[in-house]
C-alpha cells in the first residue's frame, strides 16, 4: 500500500473526483452551492431559509472548548444511539476547522459502515471508501475525496453488498489511522453509535479525544451514562447537545426569565 | 421544575389541552340532554311579628321575622316527623312508609325545596324583612304544587297547634294556681271564724264585750291579727291568680286569632304550566367538567415531566459531564418532510460542497 504523507503530493488522484457545480442532483430537489460561496450567509438568497444562525461560531466554540487547536490529533465523534447527530457535528467541526486554519489539512472519516451518508450528501461515488481500504487494501489517499474547501478531505464509508467480518476491528484499521495522522493535521472520526455497535469503543481507543453527541429530548440519561462509561475518562472531551429547541415561546421566556 | 413544566406544556400542548376541551365538550351536551324537566311552584308568605300582643316570644330584635320563620321552617323540614306530616298530604305519601322512601324524600326536599326571603330569591328586591318565599321544584307540576301547598299547610297547622298547646298549658297552670289560692282563702276564713267563735264564748262568760272596742281587742290579740293577715294574703293570692288566668286566656285567644296575620299567604301556590329552565345546572356542568379537565391536565403535565428521562439541556446532565456546545434545531418549515432528514447536516456542510434542498422542494 503506497500512501503519501501529503495528499496533494501524491499526484492528482484524489482531486480527480469531479464535484459538479450547481448541480440539481437526485430527483432535482437538491441544490449544490457555488464553490466560491463558502459562507453560509451567501446561500440564504438562493435557498431562502438556509441560514444556520452563527453556525461557524458555534462549532468554533466547540472545538476550542474541546482543546482542538494547533496540535495534530485524531478526534472521534460518537453518540450513545444512532441518529443523534454525530455526522452533523463531525461535518460542522471539520468545515469550521478547515475554514479557520487554511494551512492545516483536515480529514473527515466516516466509520459507520452500516449507515453511510457522506457520499450521498456530497453527491459523490461511495466507492472507494474506508471499507475498500480495509477489505481491498485500497490506498487511503485514493479513497479520500476533496471538497470545495481545499484543506478539507472526506473519506466516505464505502459500499459493499456484504461486510465481511468486523473490518473495523482489524489491525489494518489502526494502521490506516496512523497513516491519517501522518497525512493530515486534524482527523475527525465519525463513529457508529457506541451502544449499537461495539466497534465504536475500539475506535475511541485509536483517537486522541472523544466528543459525545446527545440528541436533545431523545437520548435517555441512562443510556448516555452507559455510553460515557465505555469511553476512557482521559479522552472524554465533553458533550455536544444537538437539536436543542425550546418549545416555550420567546415572549414567555423573556417574561419568566428562563 | 417550572421551566420543565412549561416545556412539557408547550411541547405537548395539543395532548395537554385535550382534557379541558374534550371533557366539557362531551359532558355538556350529554348533561343538557339528560337534564329532566323541572316544574317549579312558589308561595309568598307575609311574615310579621305579633306587635299587638304584649308578649315576649324571645325572638332576637336584630333578626327579621322572615329570617326567624325561614330558619324554623328549614329546621322542621329536617325532621322526620314534620317531613312525614308534609308528605302524607301529597301523592308521595307511600314513600313515607319505608326507611328508604324517607331517605329519598329527605334528599328530594333538601335538593328541591328552597326557602328564603324575597331578597335572596329574586334580585328585584334589595332587602326583604317580611316576605318569605318558598320555592319547590319537582319532576312534575303536580308534585311541586302538592309539596309546596303541603309545606305551607303543615307549617301553619304545626305553628297553630304549638301555640294552642302552649296556651292550654298556661291556662291549666293558672287555673290550678287559682284553685289552690281559693282553697287557702277558704281555710284562712274558717280558721278566723273558728277563733272568733272561741274568743266570743270566753268573753260571754266574763262580761258582755264592747263592740266598739272590738278592733282594739283584735289589735291586742296577736293570734287574731295573724289570722286576719292570712285571710287578707289568701284573698290577694286569689285575686292575682284570677288576673293571671284571665290574661293567659286572653293571650291564648288573641294569639290564635292573630296567627293568621303573622303568617299570611299572599301568593298561594299555583300549578306550573311550563318547565323551569335549570340555568344553574346548565352552567355548573361545563364548569365542573372544565375543572376536572384542568385537573387531568395538571396530572398529565406532572406525568410527562416525571416520565421524561431524556437530556434536553445542560441541567439534565449528571454532574461531571461537560457540555462543549449546543447545536440548535434548524427550523425547516419550507423544506418538504422527506428532505428534512439530514438537511441540517447539509446546511452545515454546504461550504464544503454538500447539496442543499431547494426551498419548498422546487424541482
Amino acid at each position: 500500500m503506497s500512501i503519501s504523507a501529503d495528499p496533494r503530493a501524491d499526484g492528482a488522484a484524489p482531486l480527480q473526483h469531479d464535484v459538479p457545480d450547481n448541480d440539481i442532483s437526485a430527483g432535482g430537489a437538491w441544490l449544490r452551492p457555488n464553490p466560491s460561496g463558502r459562507e453560509l450567509a451567501n446561500l440564504s438568497d438562493a435557498t431562502g431559509e438556509w441560514v444556520f444562525p452563527s453556525g461557524d461560531e458555534l462549532f468554533r466554540g466547540i472545538y476550542t472548548r474541546a482543546g482542538t487547536g494547533f496540535a495534530a490529533e485524531v478526534l472521534a465523534v460518537c453518540s450513545a444511539l444512532a441518529g443523534e447527530g454525530k455526522t452533523t457535528v463531525g461535518v460542522g467541526l471539520a468545515v469550521t476547522i478547515a475554514q479557520d486554519f487554511p494551512d492545516r489539512r483536515v480529514l473527515l472519516v466516516e466509520t459507520d459502515l452500516r449507515r453511510p451518508v457522506l457520499a450521498e450528501d456530497f453527491g459523490i461515488d461511495s466507492s472507494p471508501g474506508l471499507l475498500d481500504c480495509l477489505v481491498n487494501r485500497e490506498p487511503l489517499l485514493s479513497a479520500c475525496r476533496p471538497t470545495f474547501l481545499e484543506n478539507l478531505h472526506i473519506l466516505p464509508a464505502g459500499e459493499s453488498e456484504s461486510i465481511p467480518g468486523r473490518p473495523l476491528r482489524s489491525s489494518h484499521m489502526a494502521a490506516i489511522v496512523d497513516t491519517m495522522r501522518q497525512s493530515y493535521d486534524v482527523v475527525i472520526l465519525d463513529l457508529p453509535a457506541i451502544l449499537a455497535n461495539s466497534d465504536a469503543i475500539l475506535l475511541t481507543d485509536l483517537a486522541d479525544g472523544v466528543i459525545c453527541v446527545v440528541r436533545a429530548g431523545i437520548t435517555p440519561m441512562g443510556l448516555l451514562n452507559r455510553a460515557v462509561e465505555h469511553i476512557e475518562p482521559g479522552k472524554m472531551r465533553g458533550l455536544v447537545i444537538n437539536g436543542s429547541d425550546s418549545a416555550i415561546p420567546g415572549w414567555l421566556r423573556r417574561l419568566a426569565g428562563i | 421544575m417550572f421551566r420543565k413544566l412549561l416545556e412539557a406544556f408547550f411541547r405537548h400542548k395539543l395532548l395537554v389541552l385535550l382534557p379541558p376541551l374534550l371533557i366539557p365538550g362531551i359532558v355538556t351536551p350529554i348533561a343538557m340532554l339528560n337534564l329532566p324537566p323541572v316544574y317549579e311552584t312558589t308561595v309568598s308568605v307575609w311574615i310579621d311579628r305579633p306587635a299587638y300582643l304584649n308578649t315576649r316570644d324571645g325572638s332576637n330584635a336584630w333578626v327579621s321575622a322572615v329570617q326567624t320563620q325561614s330558619g324554623r321552617l328549614s329546621e322542621l323540614l329536617r325532621t322526620r316527623a314534620f317531613l312525614t306530616d308534609v308528605v302524607q298530604r301529597t301523592s308521595l305519601a307511600p314513600l313515607a312508609g319505608s326507611a328508604a322512601g324517607q331517605t329519598r324524600l329527605a334528599d328530594l326536599v333538601a335538593r328541591d325545596v328552597t326557602i328564603g326571603s324575597a331578597a335572596s330569591a329574586t334580585s328585584a328586591a334589595a332587602t326583604s324583612d317580611h316576605l318569605l318565599v318558598i320555592r319547590v321544584q319537582g319532576a312534575t307540576a303536580q308534585i311541586s304544587y302538592e309539596l309546596c301547598k303541603a309545606i305551607v299547610d303543615a307549617y301553619q297547622e304545626k305553628t297553630a297547634a304549638d301555640q294552642a298547646d302552649q296556651a292550654s298549658v298556661a291556662v291549666d297552670f293558672y287555673t290550678s294556681r287559682l284553685q289552690d289560692s281559693q282553697q287557702q282563702l277558704t281555710k284562712a276564713g274558717q280558721e278566723l271564724r273558728r277563733y272568733a267563735a272561741i274568743v266570743q264564748a270566753n268573753s260571754a262568760d266574763q262580761a258582755q264585750p264592747d263592740t266598739s272596742t272590738g278592733l282594739s281587742v283584735a289589735m291586742l290579740d296577736p293570734k287574731l291579727a295573724t289570722l286576719q293577715s292570712n285571710l287578707q294574703a289568701a284573698q290577694l293570692d286569689v285575686h292575682n291568680a284570677q288576673a293571671a288566668l284571665n290574661q293567659a286566656q286572653q293571650d291564648s285567644m288573641m294569639s290564635e286569632q292573630g296567627q293568621q296575620y303573622g303568617f299570611q299567604v299572599l301568593d298561594a301556590p299555583q300549578l306550573a304550566t311550563t318547565a323551569t329552565p335549570q340555568i344553574k345546572k346548565i352552567i355548573i356542568y361545563p364548569i365542573a367538567a372544565l375543572v376536572v379537565g384542568l385537573g387531568l391536565t395538571g396530572m398529565l403535565l406532572v406525568l410527562l415531566v416525571a416520565s421524561d428521562r431524556s437530556v434536553r439541556s445542560e441541567q439534565d446532565l449528571a454532574p461531571g459531564l461537560r457540555v462543549l456546545g449546543t447545536v440548535p434545531m434548524l427550523q425547516l418549515k419550507r423544506v418538504p418532510k422527506k428532505l428534512r432528514t439530514g438537511a441540517t447536516r447539509r446546511a452545515i456542510g454546504a461550504p464544503a460542497g454538500m447539496a442543499l434542498p431547494l426551498p419548498g422542494g422546487a424541482k
